[in-house]
Parts: C-alpha cells; sequence; structure tokens
C-alpha cells in the first residue's frame, strides 16, 4: 500500500559546521531520523589503535536511548569500514581521525543517515578523501515492491532491505538483507539487480545535495527534486 | 630464498601466483577449500558440530533452555562468536573484539527465521512454554574466511539438536520425558560464499594470508531454494556489477555442494 507512493527521497536538512569544538561536524536529517556527527583529528592517537604508515579511524556510535550494543557495534563498523577506503590514511599516518555519531532519533534509514552525516563531517573537518560517497536504503515488501529512503514504519513491514554505499554511480558497499520477519522469503535476483540501479540513480540525488551543503556552508531544505 | 621473498614482499610473491591463475595452496581463484562437518561433536550440549574449512576450525553448540514464550519481535534463536585467543596471534583474551561481534550480529540476522516460532513451543495444557536455543560458536583456529564456516557450523548443530520430550504436570512441574526426543525442522539453509579482492583478482575463499592482502571483500548468501537471502559488502574496493553476477553464479554452485554435505548423515 504505502510501497508504491515510495520513490521519493524524504526531505533533507542539513547543516555543517554546528559544533564548536569539533574540527569538523555535520547535522543531518533524513525524514524523521536524526543524527549528529563530530570530527576530530588528525590528532594523537591513543597508543593502542597506533597504525604504522597510516592514520587510524575510529567510529563511535552514541544510540539514542540505550547502551551500544551488538547491533550498534555492527553499525559502527559498517560506517568505519565504508570510510576507511575513501579517507586518505596514508598522508596522516600515526594520528587518529576520531568519528563520533550521536543518533538523535532513529526513524528508518539510520546507517543511509549516518554514512551521509558522516561524509559531510568528514568535508567540513577538511579531512582528505578521494571520493565522496552517498548512502540510500531501500524497502522491499512481500509483493517486490520497492520504496526509497523507508522510514521506521516501512522498514518493520518489510520483508527485505538493501543499503547501498554509492560513489559517483559506482556501489561501494552494500548491505542487503531478509527482515527476520517472513519466514520463507527470500530476495528474487531481479528484484535485487532492480533494487541496485535504483539506488545509483536516487544516490545521485543525495550526491546533489551534500554537494550544495558544502559550497554553500548553509542550511539546506529539500527533497533533492532540482537535481534529478 | 622463496621465504624471504614472501616475508618482504607479500604481495608481490602473491601476484606472481595469481598472474597464472593459481595460488600458492595450489587453488584457483574459484576454488574453495575442502570442506569437513561432524556433528554431534560436544555430548553435553543439545547440538553441536565442528566444521573445518581448509585449517578454519569452527566448534559449535547449542544449549536448549526453557522459557515463557517471547513477545512478537524477541528471537528464540541467540547465536554468541567467540574468537578465542588460541585461534590466531591477532586475538587477545578479554572482551570480544569488534570482529567477534560483527560475525555474530551477521549471524543472528541471517539465521533469524531459520527456526519458526511454533516449532519451539511445548505443548502442555496448564503453562505457555517454549524453547529457548543459545547458539555458541567458538573459532580455534583462524585461517580466514570465518562467516562461511560460522554459518555451516550453525546449520550443522541445528540440525543435529535433539530436544527431549517435554511434560507439564497439573502443579506446573516440568517433566523431562526420558528416551523420547525430537529433531528441529529448519525452514531455511543459508550458506554464505565469501569473496576477496586482491588488486583486479577476485578470489574465492580467502586464507588467513590472503585476507591480509586483500583490498576488500564481499559475501553472497543463498538459501536452499536457489534464492539470494544476502549480498554483504563493507567498504573495499569497487566490484562492477558483471564480478558481482559471476560471483553469485559461483555461490549458487557452492551452497548445492556445501548443502549436501550439510544435510547428509
Amino acid at each position: 500500500g504505502n510501497f508504491k507512493l515510495k520513490m521519493e527521497l524524504r526531505s533533507f536538512n542539513t547543516r555543517q559546521s554546528v559544533l564548536q569544538r569539533a574540527d569538523g561536524s555535520c547535522h543531518l536529517r533524513q525524514g524523521n531520523t536524526e543524527v549528529l556527527v563530530g570530527v576530530y583529528g588528525p590528532k594523537q592517537v591513543p597508543p593502542r589503535r597506533e597504525k604504522v604508515g597510516r592514520a587510524d579511524l575510529q567510529v563511535e556510535i552514541k544510540p539514542s536511548d540505550e547502551f551500544p550494543d551488538l547491533h550498534w557495534c555492527k553499525l559502527q563498523m559498517e560506517v568505519e569500514q565504508c570510510f576507511q577506503d575513501f579517507v586518505l590514511l596514508l598522508l596522516h599516518p600515526g594520528t587518529q581521525i576520531k568519528v563520533v555519531l550521536q543518533v538523535v532519533q532513529d526513524d528508518g534509514s539510520l546507517l543511509s543517515a549516518c554514512v551521509n552525516a558522516t561524509m559531510l563531517a568528514l568535508i567540513d573537518a577538511g579531512i582528505p578523501m578521494k571520493n565522496m560517497v552517498t548512502s540510500v536504503t531501500i524497502a522491499q515488501n512481500g509483493d517486490g515492491e520497492l520504496a526509497l529512503d523507508p522510514n521506521k514504519q516501512i522498514e518493520d513491514a518489510s520483508s527485505a532491505i538493501f543499503i547501498f554505499n554509492v560513489s559517483k554511480g559506482e556501489i561501494t558497499s552494500e548491505k542487503s538483507a531478509v527482515q527476520t520477519s517472513d519466514i520463507n522469503y527470500s530476495i528474487n535476483e531481479e528484484s535485487y539487480w532492480k533494487a541496485r540501479s535504483l539506488s545509483r540513480s536516487a544516490a545521485m540525488k543525495v550526491y546533489g545535495i551534500i554537494s550544495l551543503t558544502t559550497t554553500s556552508k548553509c542550511l539546506y531544505e529539500g527533497d533533492g527534486s532540482a537535481y534529478e | 630464498m622463496e621465504s624471504s621473498f614472501q616475508t618482504i614482499y607479500p604481495l608481490e610473491y602473491y601476484l606472481t601466483f595469481l598472474n597464472k591463475g593459481i595460488r600458492p595452496d595450489g587453488r584457483t581463484t574459484t576454488q574453495s577449500r575442502p570442506l569437513e562437518i561432524h556433528k554431534n561433536s560436544i555430548s553435553s550440549a543439545e547440538g553441536s558440530s565442528f566444521v573445518k574449512i581448509g585449517n578454519t576450525f569452527v566448534n559449535c553448540g547449542i544449549k536448549a533452555e526453557i522459557g515463557i514464550p517471547p513477545a512478537d519481535q524477541e528471537p528464540v534463536l541467540a547465536i554468541n562468536v567467540e574468537l578465542l585467543p588460541i585461534c590466531s596471534k591477532n586475538i587477545r583474551p578479554g572482551k570480544p573484539t569488534d570482529q567477534a561481534q560483527y560475525l555474530s550480529s551477521t549471524l543472528n540476522s541471517l539465521c533469524g527465521n531459520i527456526i519458526s516460532r511454533e516449532e519451539l513451543l511445548i505443548e502442555n495444557e496448564s503453562l505457555p512454554l517454549s524453547w529457548f536455543l543459545y547458539v555458541d560458536v567458538y573459532c580455534l583456529n583462524y585461517d580466514g574466511n570465518l562467516l562461511d564456516a560460522s554459518l555451516l557450523s550453525v546449520l550443522a548443530a541445528l540440525e543435529s539438536v535433539s530436544l527431549p520430550s517435554i511434560s507439564v504436570t497439573l502443579e506446573g512441574n516440568i517433566v523431562v520425558a526420558e528416551g523420547k526426543s525430537s529433531m528441529l525442522n529448519l525452514q531455511k539453509y543459508p550458506v554464505a560464499s565469501t569473496f576477496a579482492t586482491l588488486e583486479e583478482y577476485v578470489i574465492t575463499d580467502p586464507t588467513f594470508e590472503e585476507e591480509e592482502l586483500m583490498s576488500g571483500s564481499f559475501t553472497i548468501v543463498y538459501d536452499q531454494n536457489n534464492k539470494l537471502c544476502s549480498v554483504l559488502k563493507s567498504g573495499g574496493s569497487i566490484v562492477s556489477d558483471e564480478v558481482l553476477q559471476k560471483c553469485m553464479k559461483l555461490s549458487l554452485e557452492n551452497t548445492t555442494i556445501r548443502l549436501e554435505q550439510v544435510t547428509a548423515n
């Protein structure tokens, strides 16, 4: 029912340089999912995390209302592994670049919001990167219909979720998972490829929003429709 | 002479093999290591298995406990992966590493709907009761590709689970009926195939040395009906659509072969 209408991104609301103490920061809202990211670095690295010849990238996620557990640890690792490849760590050996992600509200597509916000915060901090990455989440229901940028309600009603981190049209990391709610559901290969191609076009829109935010360094409100 | 070359220039050493289409252990880029599965390796657990993929050894034990049936979204199956210090020189005792937590979380989401809630409900007239399965996966030797091995060990252990027959007296006491037991009926058999990207090559089932050299890895999970369960890729170098399709075909073949072994005996 809801799925057919959901081929648009929710309204984006992004602002950089919101934290005075951090080297870079970003406050991002995708619909009602709200994330605040602070980037610190390159700074002194704690001895146990020191890497030879390159910087250490550490991502810490603070959930909105619970202790970080298994599920949050996985989210943290996914954001970290996504950016390991993009940040030019070799330029700052023996230092640490620390990303602190505060989840203010989770209303679906959380990993995508985290990746997009981290991207903006890293740019704000002036951390050198070899490319830009944007993230989109796509949900699929039992009938094979796709919904872009789902909120919590749609996510809970879906059978499969695809999360793609896209850089200039190339998918660099992804996670497609069948929800544990529906026992007999697995993805058909065609649905997977459909979601994959949808993610590329959606990611270009997000890319446009991020570009606008960084070039104007001011509050951006909209849904990216100017960038189709 | 050869081992000094390997130590000082590990990547170049490796590439001299890959350029000829072969890997140091004799496998081609699309071959997996031999798989060995032993079920019921732990007699004190309700279900257990011991899985070997090449030199990666994984031991899995399942304990069953009785409790009040859970509310809607709460799981009846909890998987915990532990990387013991014995398995690799990189692991220290103490708090579970990020890698172990990541594996636990991934396995929990892949195996979340293998067993239906109804399957584990205990029939009786007095109390609402259900079995809860606690799965512990221990890695005893880490030679790469832990995800594939752990997932197979969980499947094999679940296949071997033997739940005793339970009856509940009128006062609410739980009585275990001697002798009788039932096996579990698994709805889904997800099998993972992990690939690693190394320079421009894509290799199947990486060993520990290969994981140290790789630029990224991804895993494709199929189930017993040849349907795609999951594609997992965290960072790493970009994999084109064509390569992904080729790897999906390879995973499908791999899944069929591995499933035969899991469901055997």
